[in-house]
């Protein structure tokens, strides 16, 4: 089922970011000039996830920025945007499916879960960045 | 502060600092007054003070010939702009004579009368009182704001502006005066019942406004509207309902019921305390331009560029694109540009 989504009255607090395709590549090669600290980073296809505070997170050009849903936990979310069903209705589905974290975008077919990424550590930034 | 200063002058209203020592309150109070270069009247007041010390000593020499007088040159009683710290700390007899002049604009001393020149009169407190005859006294402070010391990711700019003299914008007294006779006669009919159903609201959320603090926000609302450049208040002028509120709690908890109500906050000069207040989208926008502007002019070196990139983040995080408005829109295409 196509999920609808609508704009949130107020944005969610910023704790991680999402990239795809020339945007992810960009954003590993920023990444990979600077000290991860406390972003975790992990890959999906040509997807970048990074997550952590808000304010580590660099800056490219089509990035969506996510955050935390307030009631349902481990679920990351665009900050400016929520899905037009509730998310009680929709976490059980997630839970059943794969263990949390997970991210919903309104670019993504389904649900991803994060925990099936894999994780990208500094070493391997520049081989995100650099592939076709 | 400074923001919260200048609303309460123009809606004739007073205001209340609290907050702990050394978070810049009276240097507020000193900036706005220098900025309207009106007659300005401090003291720090104690459980010691003398009302002589405020409103100013017996005329002696008429005091000879049997006539009570109080010298107010220089003192309280003649002063345009007002601060008064520990202002709850003073004896009943100073209290009692300064609800006169802070309601009134009137100072009695016998069976004298004098009229004040009061605009504004800020008060700045450690914390609120507790006794109910201090809290009475409280209640004539209408706007409150509540001051923390600065966060963490604020310091730098917090040392930056330290260290840099106070140019003062000029505003005369008298621009000041026309801006409060306009709010005067601004028309409230069309958000009334918008204000009277926030009013509801926050009492159904717990939060009480007095009577006649219920009454006297719209001083306020009309304030917010005169300086926003309307002679008819609308929707956007009403995010100054939260700072009547009389509790840091209540006004926080104010924010989150009313914020729905308060997405179409708007005050194209007091956007960083309608920010605060409302996190309403206009005002986040009218503070990235201006803070996008400044980084444009910096010189290009790295922290330059990383706080750019900070902003840009804080752009797409929080304003959806129909939100931004053609200025943003403009200043982060130029952002993007410097980065390139």
């Amino acid at each position: 089922m196509k999920l609808e989504w609508q704009p949130r009255s107020v944005a969610l607090e910023t704790c991680g970011v999402w990239a795809r395709g020339p945007s992810a590549k960009e954003l590993a090669g920023k990444l990979s000039d600077r000290e991860l600290g406390p972003l975790r980073v992990c890959a999906h296809a040509d997807q970048l996830i990074l997550l952590g505070p808000g304010k580590r997170l660099p800056w490219v050009e089509g990035a969506i920025y996510l955050g935390l849903d307030p009631q349902q936990g481990q679920l990351y979310l665009p900050t400016l945007w929520r899905p037009s069903l509730p998310l009680d209705w929709i976490r059980p589905h997630l839970a059943s499916a794969a263990p949390p974290p997970w991210l919903m975008l309104p670019q993504l077919p389904e649900p991803l879960a994060l925990g099936r990424c894999s994780a990208v550590d500094a070493a391997n930034l520049l081989r995100f960045a650099a592939q076709p | 502060m400074v923001e919260a200063i200048v609303l309460a002058a123009v809606a004739r209203e007073h205001v209340l600092l609290v907050g702990p020592p050394g978070t810049a309150k009276s240097e507020a109070a000193r900036r706005v007054a220098q900025s309207f270069g009106g007659t300005y009247f401090e003291y720090l007041l104690g459980k010691f003070s003398e009302p002589s010390e405020l409103f100013g000593p017996v005329d002696l020499r008429l005091l000879k010939e049997g006539v009570l007088e109080t010298v107010t040159q220089g003192m309280l009683p003649e002063a345009e702009i007002a601060f008064l710290d520990e202002v709850f700390a003073g004896s009943s007899a100073i209290l009692n004579t300064l609800l006169g002049i802070l309601n009134e604009r009137i100072f009695r001393r016998g069976s004298r009368q004098v009229g004040c020149p009061l605009r504004v009169c800020i008060g700045a407190t450690n914390s609120l009182p507790e006794d109910e005859v201090l809290a009475a006294f409280a209640d004539r402070f209408l706007l409150r704001c509540f001051v923390e010391p600065v966060s963490d990711h604020l310091l730098e700019t917090m040392l930056e502006g330290g260290r840099q003299a106070f140019e003062p914008h000029a505003v005369a007294l008298s621009e000041l005066d026309q801006l409060a006779e306009q709010a005067r006669a601004v028309q409230l009919q069309e958000v009334r019942p918008v204000l009277g159903m926030l009013l509801r609201r926050l009492r159904k959320e717990g939060i009480g406004l007095s009577d006649r603090r219920s009454v006297r926000v719209q001083n306020l609302v009309a304030a917010a509207a005169v300086l926003a450049g309307r002679q008819q208040a609308s929707t956007a002028d009403l995010w100054p309902i939260v700072l009547a509120v009389p509790t840091a709690a209540g006004q926080q908890k104010a924010r989150q019921c009313l914020e729905e109500e308060l997405r179409s906050s708007d005050s194209p000069c007091l956007w960083s305390l309608a920010e605060e207040t409302a996190s309403a989208p206009k005002v986040r926008a009218r503070r990235l331009v201006a803070e996008g502007q400044r980084l444009l002019q910096l010189e290009a070196d790295p922290e330059r560029e990383m706080r750019i990139e900070g902003l840009l983040r804080e752009i797409d995080a929080s304003l959806l694109p129909g939100q931004r408005g053609a200025d943003l829109e403009l200043v982060r295409a130029n952002l993007v540009k410097s980065l390139a």
